[in-house]
C-alpha cells in the first residue's frame, strides 16, 4: 500500500538511471576456465521519484546487478547514463562529483560501518566529506537523520557491535539520506531482520521516500513484500529482466512463466513444480526452458527478447511472440 | 685497515712484507675490487664448483665444507627427527581442551623453554656434565673410546632437543587447536569419548600435512640452534666453520657457508610447498 | 578487560626489568661492590654475585646489561613493527595488484632465508655497532609482522564501508589513515609485544658470536666473554647463569603478555608458524 499515490503522473518524468545492454561476467574454476554471466543484457530505466521492485531469487543477479548500475562494479559490457550523462565513460574525477548521489543499502549491515567508529561518527562522515553542513549545522542535522529513522539520539554515541541488527540497519539509511540522494538502491534490507522488525523499516523507507522524493530501487526475492512496497516491478531470473510492469497487473496477470510459479507460491502456498537450481549448461534458447512447462521447440533454439506488451508492460517469452511489432 | 683479511692471511707480521708484496696478494685474491665486484665472482666460481679458498683454514673451502657438513648434520638430523615425534605429540596433547591445567602447565613450559636462549643451556650442560660430574670432557673426544663419543654426542643432540622441541611443540598445538575447535570434536568430547585414539585420529591426522611442511621452517630454525651448540662444545661442524670464519673475518668462508646454509632451507621450503599442494586436500580441490 | 594471571605475570616480569633497566645507576649504588678486585670471585660478600674475567663486578654488569638488552629490544621491535605495517598496509589495500606481488614476494623470500646466518653475513660486513645491530634485526624481522598486517588489511578492504567511502569519492590515503590503520592497531601492538623477546634472544645470539657492540656491555655478551675469556671452563658458573637467566626471564615475560593478547584479540586464532 503506497503511502502517496504518485504511479499516476509517470509519463511525465524524466528518466533519472538508464542502463543499456548491461553485462557482467565472474570466471571461476581452474584457469578462470568457466564463465558465468551474472548479468545478461540487462536494459533498465528508473524514472525520477518512483518506486521499483527488482524481485529474483538468489544467484539471479540481482545484487550484481545493483552494483553496476552504481558503478562499484565495472559492466564487462553496456552502459550506464544518469540523467544524460553517461557514468561508464566518465573518467575517475568526474565520477566523483556525481556518485554520491545514487546510494546504496546493502544486505549485511554488519560490514557497512566501520566498527571501531562511533554511529554518530559515520553518520556524520559523508556530510564532512561532501562539505555539506557546516561544523555548527553538523550536529543538529544527524539529530534530525536520526529522528527520520526513529532512533534515539543515545545510540549515536554506540559502535556497531552495541546495536541491533534494525538499529544498525536504520542508522545505515539515515547515513545513506544524509546526503540527500536522488537514488537509493535497498539490496534485501530487511532479509536479516525479524518481521516486525522488517515492517518498521520498511515502513520508515517508504514514508522518506514520500517525502524526499527520491528515487527507490528495492531489491527483495520475496514478492510478496514487492507488492506492498512498490509501484512497478522487474523480475529477474539468471541474470536476464524476464518481466516488467506495474506491480498490478503482473501480480494479478502474471505472464512470464517463472513470474507465474513464483506468484502461485502466493496463492497455493507451494511450488507447483520443485526444482533445482541448475545453471543452464548451453547457451542457447530461453534461460527457463528446463524448468518451463510451456515450452516450445522454438525455445530451446533462440533466446527471446524482452517483447512489449500493452500497458507498458514487457515480458521475455516466446509465448507472446505475436506482440512483436515489425 | 682492521679486519683485513690480509692479516690474517699473511700472518702478524704482515708488515714486514713491503706493500708491493701486500698488493700482489691483494691482486691474487681479487681483495682489491669493490666488495660487490667480489660476490659476482665469487658466484660465478660457485656456478663452477668453485668455492674458493679459505685463507684462515688454508684450505679449499669445498673441502672445508665436506668436513664438516656430516658432523653437522650428525647432531642436527636425529634431533630434528626426535623434535618433530616428541613435538607432534606433545602439541596435540597440550591442546586437547579438556584437560584445561595440563594443557596449562604444559603449554606454559614449552614457552619457558622456548624462551631460554640454546647457548645459555649448553653451557650449563658442559658446566655440570663437564666440569662438575666429569661424565664428558670439555673438548670432543676425538680418539676416545666409542662409548664416550657417543655419550657426547648425545649431550649436544640433548641441547638441540631442549631448543627444538618447543619450537615444534607450539606448531603443532596451534594446528591441532584449530581443529580441536570443531563441532564434531565438542559432540564426540560431550558423549563422553576421551581416550588417546580419538584424539590421534581426530586431531593428529588432519594437522598432519601442514605439520610436515612446516618442518621445513624448522630447518632454518635447526641451523641457528645447531650453530649455537657446536661453539660451544667446539664441534667441528658448520657452525664452528662459520664462528672461526666470523673471527677471522674470512669472507669466502663466510659467503659459502651462508650461501650453502640458504641452499639448503631455500630447497627445503620448496619441497615443503609443493608438499602442502600436494597433500592438503583443501587446495587439492580447488 | 579482565586481564589473565598469565599476561599478569608477564607484565609483572616485565614491569621489573623494566624498571631495572631504568634505575641502573640507582640500584648499583645501593649494592656493595668493588671495582677491580680479583677476577673470577664466587659470590661473596664484597661482590654479590661474583666477579668476571676483568674483576668488575658481575651483578653491576647485569643491572648496566638490562638497559642494553632492553633498549636493543625496544627500538628493534620498533622497526620491526613500522616497516611491518607499512608494507602491511600497502600490500593488503592494493591487494591484488603489482604493488602486493611485489611486496609479497620479497616478505616470502627474506621468510625463507635464515635469518641468523644471513644476519651474522650482514654485522660482519657493517661493523658491529649499537645501531647496526638494531638495524640488522630490524631489517630481518619485520616480514611475519607485515603478513599478519596484510591478511587483515585485506580482510578490512573488502569490508561494505570501504567501497562505500570509494563512492564518494575519497582519496585512498584517507581510507588507509582514518579506517584501516586504527583497525590494525590492536594487532600491531601484540606484534610489537611478541618482537620485543625475539629482537632480545636475537641480539643476544649475535653478541654470543662476538658481533655486538664491544662498547656496550648486553646479556649475550656477558656470554660471550664468559665463553671466550675461560669463565665456562674455570666453572665459574656465576659469569654466566645470571645472565642467561635474564635473558630467559625477560623474554618469557614479554611473551607471556605477547601471546595472551594474540589470544584474546583473535579469540582462538592460530597462531601462524612463520610467526613465531
Amino acid at each position: 500500500m503506497s503511502l502517496c499515490t504518485n504511479y499516476g503522473d509517470s509519463n511525465r518524468r524524466s528518466s533519472l538511471l538508464r542502463a543499456v545492454g548491461l553485462v557482467k561476467i565472474f570466471h571461476h574454476g581452474l584457469f578462470r576456465s568457466r564463465k558465468i554471466y551474472a548479468v545478461n543484457n540487462v536494459d533498465l530505466t528508473l524514472l525520477h521519484g518512483e518506486r521499483v521492485c527488482l524481485v529474483g531469487e538468489s544467484g539471479s543477479g540481482k545484487t550484481t546487478l545493483a552494483k553496476l548500475l552504481l558503478l562499484i562494479l565495472k559492466p564487462d559490457k553496456g552502459k550506464v547514463y544518469y540523467k544524460d550523462i553517461e557514468l561508464t565513460s566518465l573518467s575517475k574525477e568526474k565520477l566523483r562529483r556525481v556518485r554520491w548521489k545514487l546510494q546504496y543499502i546493502p544486505q549485511h549491515p554488519e560490514n557497512a560501518l566501520d566498527h571501531r567508529w562511533k554511529l554518530y561518527d559515520s553518520i556524520v562522515e559523508p556530510l564532512r566529506i561532501l562539505k555539506l553542513t557546516t561544523s555548527n549545522e553538523e550536529k543538529r542535522y544527524v539529530y534530525d537523520l536520526i529522528g527520520m529513522v526513529k532512533l534515539k539520539p543515545e545510540i549515536l554515541s554506540r559502535r556497531p557491535r552495541e546495536v541491533s541488527g534494525g538499529e544498525l540497519q536504520r542508522a545505515i539509511i539515515a547515513r545513506a539520506l544524509a546526503v540527500k540522494p536522488e537514488l537509493l538502491i535497498a539490496d534485501e534490507p530487511t532479509s536479516m531482520l525479524d518481521p516486525s522488525t522488517q515492517a518498521e523499516i520498511i515502513h520508515i523507507l517508504l514514508k522518506l521516500q514520500c517525502r524526499n522524493k527520491f528515487t527507490l530501487l528495492f531489491i527483495t526475492h520475496d514478492i510478496e513484500l514487492a507488492r506492498h512496497v512498490c509501484d512497478r516491478i522487474l523480475i529477474m531470473y539468471s541474470g536476464q529482466i524476464v518481466e516488467e510492469g506495474s506491480i498490478k497487473d503482473v501480480l494479478n496477470e502474471p505472464l512470464h512463466p517463472y513470474t507465474k510459479s513464483l506468484i502461485s507460491v502466493l496463492k497455493h502456498g507451494s511450488l507447483i513444480h520443485v526444482y533445482d537450481h541448475v545453471e543452464p549448461g548451453n547457451n542457447r534458447g530461453c534461460k527457463y526452458k528446463h524448468i518451463c512447462p510451456y515450452k516450445l521447440s522454438l525455445c530451446l533454439q533462440y533466446e527471446p527478447p524482452l517483447i512489449r506488451v500493452p500497458n507498458n508492460r514487457k515480458v521475455r517469452c516466446w509465448l507472446y511472440a505475436h506482440e512483436i511489432k515489425k | 685497515m682492521p679486519g683485513d683479511p690480509i692479516i690474517y692471511l699473511l700472518g702478524e707480521d704482515v708488515f714486514a712484507y713491503g706493500p708491493e708484496v701486500i698488493e700482489e696478494f691483494r691482486e691474487k685474491f681479487g681483495l682489491n675490487r669493490p666488495l660487490h665486484e667480489q660476490f659476482m665472482i665469487y658466484l660465478w666460481n660457485l656456478l663452477h664448483g668453485d668455492l674458493g679458498y679459505s685463507f684462515s683454514y688454508g684450505a679449499p673451502i669445498s673441502s672445508l665444507i665436506m668436513d664438516h657438513l656430516p658432523r653437522t648434520l650428525m647432531i642436527t638430523l636425529p634431533a630434528m627427527i626426535i623434535a618433530s615425534i616428541i613435538g607432534c605429540f606433545l602439541g596435540a596433547w597440550c591442546s586437547w581442551r579438556l584437560w584445561e591445567n595440563r594443557k596449562r602447565t604444559t603449554s606454559l613450559l614449552m614457552l619457558i623453554f622456548y624462551s631460554t636462549p640454546p647457548y645459555w643451556t649448553g653451557m650449563i650442560f658442559l658446566l655440570v656434565f663437564a666440569l662438575h660430574l666429569r661424565i664428558i670432557p670439555p673438548a670432543p673426544p676425538i680418539d676416545a673410546n666409542p662409548l664416550l663419543q657417543a655419550i657426547y654426542i648425545l649431550l649436544l643432540i640433548a641441547t638441540l632437543l631442549i631448543y627444538l622441541i618447543p619450537f615444534n611443540a607450539i606448531i603443532m598445538k596451534s594446528l591441532v587447536t584449530k581443529f580441536s575447535e570443531e563441532a564434531f570434536v565438542l559432540t564426540a568430547v560431550s558423549k563422553g569419548l576421551r581416550n588417546s585414539r580419538f584424539i590421534a585420529r581426530h586431531l593428529i591426522k588432519p594437522a598432519l600435512p601442514s605439520y610436515v611442511t612446516l618442518l621445513a621452517i624448522e630447518f632454518a630454525f635447526a641451523f641457528s640452534g645447531s650453530l649455537f651448540v657446536e661453539v660451544i662444545y667446539s664441534w667441528p661442524g658448520m657452525g664452528l666453520l662459520m664462528w672461526n670464519a666470523v673471527n677471522a673475518r674470512d669472507y669466502p668462508l663466510i659467503q659459502s657457508v651462508f650461501t650453502l646454509t640458504a641452499l639448503v632451507v631455500i630447497v627445503a621450503n620448496a619441497i615443503a610447498d609443493f608438499m602442502i599442494i600436494y597433500l592438503d586436500p583443501r587446495i587439492k580441490g580447488e | 578487560m579482565k586481564i589473565p594471571t598469565i599476561m599478569l605475570a608477564g607484565i609483572l616480569i616485565v614491569a621489573s626489568m623494566t624498571t631495572i633497566a631504568l634505575l641502573a645507576p640507582l640500584i648499583a649504588s645501593l649494592v656493595p661492590h668493588e671495582r677491580s678486585s680479583e677476577p673470577f670471585a664466587p659470590p661473596n660478600s664484597r661482590n654479590i654475585l661474583g666477579t668476571n674475567d676483568l674483576g668488575d663486578d658481575v651483578f653491576v654488569e647485569i643491572i648496566y646489561g638490562a638497559r642494553l638488552s632492553m633498549a636493543i629490544g625496544f627500538l628493534a621491535a620498533l622497526i620491526v613493527v613500522l616497516i611491518g605495517l607499512s608494507i602491511g598496509v600497502l600490500a593488503g589495500y592494493y591487494h591484488g595488484s603489482l604493488i602486493d606481488e611485489v611486496l609479497s614476494m620479497i616478505t616470502d623470500i627474506l621468510l625463507v632465508i635464515p635469518v641468523l646466518p644471513l644476519a651474522i653475513v650482514l654485522t660482519v660486513y657493517l661493523e658491529p655497532s649499537f645501531w647496526n645491530v638494531v638495524l640488522v634485526i630490524g631489517l630481518l624481522w619485520w616480514p611475519s609482522t607485515a603478513r599478519v598486517i596484510r591478511a587483515r588489511v585485506a580482510q578490512l578492504r573488502s569490508m561494505e564501508f570501504v567501497s562505500y567511502l570509494k563512492s564518494l569519492g575519497v582519496s585512498d590515503l584517507y581510507i588507509i589513515l582514518r579506517h584501516i590503520v586504527p583497525n590494525v592497531i590492536e594487532i600491531l601492538i601484540a606484534r610489537f609485544i611478541l618482537a620485543v623477546p625475539k629482537a632480545i634472544l636475537f641480539e643476544a645470539g649475535l653478541a654470543f658470536l662476538g658481533l655486538s657492540d664491544p662498547n656496550h656491555l648486553s646479556w649475550g655478551l656477558m656470554l660471550h666473554y664468559a665463553l671466550t675469556r675461560g669463565g665456562l671452563l674455570r666453572g665459574a658458573w656465576w659469569t654466566f647463569i645470571p645472565p642467561g637467566l635474564c635473558i630467559a626471564i625477560t623474554a618469557l615475560g614479554f611473551m607471556l603478555i605477547g601471546m595472551s593478547l594474540e589470544e584474546k584479540i583473535s579469540g582462538i586464532k592460530v597462531i601462524k608458524v612463520r610467526e613465531l
